[in-house]
Formats: structure tokens, sequence, C-alpha cells
């Protein structure tokens, strides 16, 4: 038996069950991780001591019939944005490259709790901006499905892992599609929450009001597991929700022989439709996969989102406005890298960050302080943030009648690195699929639909705000009709 | 339209600095993008109010109550330089 081929919930049986030990799974991955790692580079720092000293633990619990937690045993890789008492955090950044937090964030004390074992950090575009997970300052990760493709990202070392069997499960964060993306690009399921159903205590922002972790698995059961065990309430994140209990993610629906599809009220966007896709096999799978659903008894609808077509201006203005203020506060003084060349404490402060940040880093920063700029303020940022309530109440009014919208969650394979994105419309178009739900504060997943030339392509299923029952329904019942 | 000035005036701000050779190209990426998200001013907002988060709940206050911290060499663990149990940064003032 190839323990690391195994879906998280099936290592967690077999080491309930006796047949295999905590130890046994971390040894298996760490094996898989040296073996692969030097052609996938999907990790930034890796924690094998600290993990096998946590299987041990789990093992002895076992052995003393304690109680063990929903992720005993299971080893996870947590994207390197999360901070990790002790281990570091880099954010894929020459600023970090030496930081080491001095506490968990919420989201991994969470983990510990559940008996989870965190086996690494994962590489990422820096800061998490990007598409491709090029802009690491740690060299870029391949995509296992064609290592001359890239994986997608910003999360795409944590997709490029669970795809490649370093890890069944991973985290990520999603701002504008960085979970659903990567996701699609390499074959695995990868679910955003609705804003404020995972804590972002210890997650280094990036767009505070867009950000929001998310988690990969290979099946949709897998990243359920992993959501429930780290949503929830939290009172060190003034935005975490009260919506947000924890548990409550599968309960009958587990049951397989039932057909979740039927009867649910499927949208399908016209923007969409009448955008069309230029990659026509792209456009054939997902024209199959709306007949699954309809074969199943699902009612499929066309629905208007009308403000989508601002979505990308919206979320530019609104994402580079926030990513300029949350990362002014790193100015080489507390800790990130400091300039050893300065006389004043301007200079300080200007060197260090010239330095520190990269080149995509630095553009995003720029866009957004102008935005935000004394004369600007009001005709773009102002102007953005009424455009969002526009786009978030299309999308009340498309769910009063909907459970979920159906989309592609990319127009586009993954493509070739150092490939300069040659279609800029069709990578404009992409991002119209991801962007808007982060607008909105939705919740969203993307779930293998298949692949076009031997590359994966994802299905995305969106819900309401706090409707994640919806959306995982949804995808239960599309995975069990075509597997 | 974003001149050379414009754009050494924002990076001022937002204290980064750029090498002359740059600034050029700099400019006139800088202007593409401007020019790109100018198109939601056709946008009719008139009597919209703008939405700065999406949750509806109100912002919680947290109750007064004695709570852990850092430990202080935790938080200087990180930095370049200290000295006496604080930041050291270079003198500013005579």
């Amino acid at each position: 038996m190839d323990i690391t081929s195994l879906k998280a919930w099936e290592m967690k049986e077999k080491l309930l069950n006796k047949e295999i030990s905590s130890k046994d799974i971390v040894e298996a991955h760490i094996k898989r991780i040296e073996e692969i790692e030097p052609n996938i580079n999907a990790f930034i720092t890796l924690n094998k001591e600290e993990a096998l000293k946590a299987a041990d633990a789990v093992d002895k619990k076992l052995r003393n019939n304690e109680n063990v937690g929903v992720l005993a045993g299971v080893p996870i890789g947590i994207k390197d944005n999360i901070v990790t008492k002790g281990m570091r955090t880099t954010c894929a950044s020459k600023m970090l490259e030496n930081f080491i937090p001095p506490y968990d964030a919420t989201v991994i004390e969470k983990i510990k709790k559940s008996d989870g074992i965190i086996i690494g950090k994962t590489n990422m575009d820096e800061f998490a901006m990007g598409g491709s997970t090029e802009t690491s300052y740690f060299g870029t990760t391949k995509n296992p499905v064609d290592p001359s493709r890239v994986p997608g990202g910003s999360s795409g070392g944590s997709a490029a892992a669970v795809c490649s069997n370093e890890v069944p499960l991973a985290l990520g964060t999603d701002t504008g599609g960085s979970v659903r993306q990567p996701a699609s690009y390499c074959g695995v399921v990868g679910l955003k929450p609705t804003y404020g159903m995972i804590s972002r205590y210890g997650v280094v922002s990036m767009a505070n009001t867009l950000d929001q972790v998310g988690v990969f698995g290979r099946d949709v059961k897998d990243a359920v597991l992993m959501l429930n065990a780290i949503a929830g309430h939290d009172r060190r994140d003034s935005t975490s929700s009260r919506r947000s209990n924890s548990g409550v993610f599968i309960g009958d629906d587990d049951n397989e022989s039932i057909n979740l599809l039927e009867g649910l009220k499927v949208a399908l966007p016209k923007e969409y439709a009448e955008m069309g896709v230029s990659n026509k096999k792209i456009q054939v799978l997902f024209d199959e996969a709306v007949k699954v659903f309809e074969r199943q008894g699902a009612k499929i609808d066309f629905v208007s989102i009308p403000h989508l077509k601002y979505a990308l201006e919206t979320y530019y203005i609104i994402m580079t406005s926030e990513v300029s203020s949350n990362l002014a506060r790193f100015d080489g003084i507390r800790y990130g890298h400091r300039a050893e060349d300065y006389k004043t404490l301007d200079e300080l402060y200007t060197n260090s960050r010239t330095e520190g940040f990269g080149e995509e880093v630095k553009r995003r920063i720029m866009i957004g302080t102008y935005s935000l700029s004394a004369g600007y303020a009001e005709e773009h940022y102002k102007k953005a943030l009424k455009v969002r309530t526009l786009i978030k109440q299309d999308y009340d009014n498309a769910f009063i009648d909907h459970d979920i919208i159906l989309s592609l969650t990319s127009t586009m394979l993954p493509f070739e690195f150092n490939s300069i994105i040659n279609d800029p419309v069709e990578m404009y178009k992409s991002d119209l699929y991801t962007v808007p739900i982060n607008i909105a504060g939705l919740c969203s997943m993307s779930i293998p639909m298949g692949k076009v030339d031997g590359l994966p392509v994802g299905l995305q299923i969106t819900g309401d705000r706090f409707m994640e029952k919806n959306i995982i329904k949804a995808a239960l019942g599309y995975e069990r009709a075509v597997l | 339209m974003i001149t050379k000035d414009d754009v050494l005036y924002i990076a001022d701000i937002a204290m980064l600095k750029f090498p002359e050779e740059e600034i050029d190209m700099f400019t006139e990426k800088f202007a593409q993008v401007i020019g790109f998200v100018d198109t939601i001013k056709e946008v009719n907002t008139e009597d919209v109010e703008p939405t700065f988060m999406v949750s509806d709940e109100a912002g919680e206050l947290k109750d007064y109550e004695e709570n852990e911290t850092l430990l202080r060499e935790e938080v200087l663990q990180n930095t370049v330089e200290q000295q006496y149990g604080y930041f050291k940064i270079i003198k500013v003032v005579e």
C-alpha cells in the first residue's frame, strides 16, 4: 500500500483502525517529498523533525486510548503567509527571508489542537501577488501534471504539494482566486470559504477585506475535513463572523446513495456565456458538466450579473489600495529586511523597502498609493467601493432564487514558464471568473471536471455568504455522478 | 495623463525608489493600468453607499481584560539591531 496516495480521510480511518501508525504516515510523506521535491519545489521550508515528534505524540495518544482530533496523523502543508511559531514564515519575499514568528496563527493552533501534522511551508507568489507562483523569491514551483508549466498561484506550492502526493491537505489564501485557480491548474479541489468564516489572525494581510484562508484536498470530502477543522469565530479577528460555526458541513450528505443534485437550483451568469471562451475544448467540458447537473435533476437557469464587467477594475483599485496600506508596516525596523546603507531614518525605510520587495509588490503598492492619494481617493477608491455595493447586490439578487452559480474557474489552461502572457485579453477574462467572488465575500470552490490536452480544468461552484453547505452538496453530488 | 513627476511623487509617499532607467518604462505601464481602471467612472453610482466590508455584522468590541502578551525577547528576536531591550535605529535628534 502506498500511504501517500490515500485521501486524508482514508489515512485517518486506517490510523484509527490501527492498520498504520501516525509515524508510518509522516515517514511515507517525508520520503515522497525527498524524492519529488527537487523537481517540484512546492515547499520553502520543511519541518521534518517536528513533524515526526508530532506523529509520535499522536501515536502515544492512540496507544493510551485517548481521544484524538479530527485531523489525527494527517500531514498538512501551510502556505508561507500564515505564521507558525518558531518556523520561518517568508511570504516568499526577501523582505521576510529570515522572519521567525513568535506566535501561531489561529488556524495553526486549530490544526495542532486537531492533531494534524504540519510538514512544511509552501511556496507562493511574493506576498500572494500573482497567479503563477513565478514571483516567489525562492524560485518557481512546477506543475506536477506537466513540469514545463506553472501550477497557478498565488497558492501554487500548496496546490502542487497536494497534487503530487507530498501532502493530502494544504492551506492557502484567496484574495482574488489564489486558491481556486491553482486548484484548477493542478487538478485538485480548492475551497475559498465565505469572508469571515475562517480567522485571519496570523495571516499576513494582502488586501484585508478580500483575503480569506482556503483549503486544498484531492477530493471534496478531504477539503471539507480540513475546512471543518479550521472554521469558526475567533475573537482575535474582528472580521471573523459569529455565523461561522464549525463542524456542520457534512452530515447526512455523506450517505452515498442520496442524489445531492436533485432539485438543486443552479444559475449560469449570462455575461460569461456572452463572453465565450477562446479554447473551445474548455467550453465543451463545461457544457458537459452542466449536463451532468441537469441529468441528476438540478434546475438550470440563466441569471444576469450586470456589473460583472466592472469587477476587475473594482478589484484592482480596492486590492491595490489595501495592499499599499497593509504593506506600509514593513519598515525594516521591528522585523524584515533592513538595508545596510542609509544616512537618515527616511533612507532606512525607503532603502529597506526598495531592496526587500520584488517588482510586482512594488508595482501594486504604487498603484494603491496613487488610488488613495489626495485628489484621487474620491474618483478611484470611493468610486470602486460604490461599484462594490452594486456587484454585491447583483449576487444577492441571483441567490434569491438559486442555490449555486456554476462557471469555469479559469478560461485558460496552465501555461508554460516565462511564456509572456501572450493573450492579455484571455488573461483578463480569466480573472473575471474568480475576482467578483471576493468582492462580494461569497464562498466558492474549484473541483476537477476533466482535462483538455492532458491538462486539468476546474469547475467553479459558488454559493451565497455562509451557504457552504450548498456548494459542498453540489460538489459532492457532481463528484459522485462523474466518478 | 500620468507623468514621470507623478510617478516620482507617488514613489516618495510609498517610500520606494526606482532606478532612473526604469522610471520611463514604469510611467508607461502605470499609465496603462490607471487608464484601464478609469473605466469604472462610467458606472452610475448616484445614491449608492460604499461597501468597505461585506459583513453585515457590526464590529465587536472586546471586553477589557488582562491578556498575556509576547515577551520582550520574542518581540525583539526579528530585529536587525537592538540595545537595552529596545529596537535600535539611527540618532534622529541632536
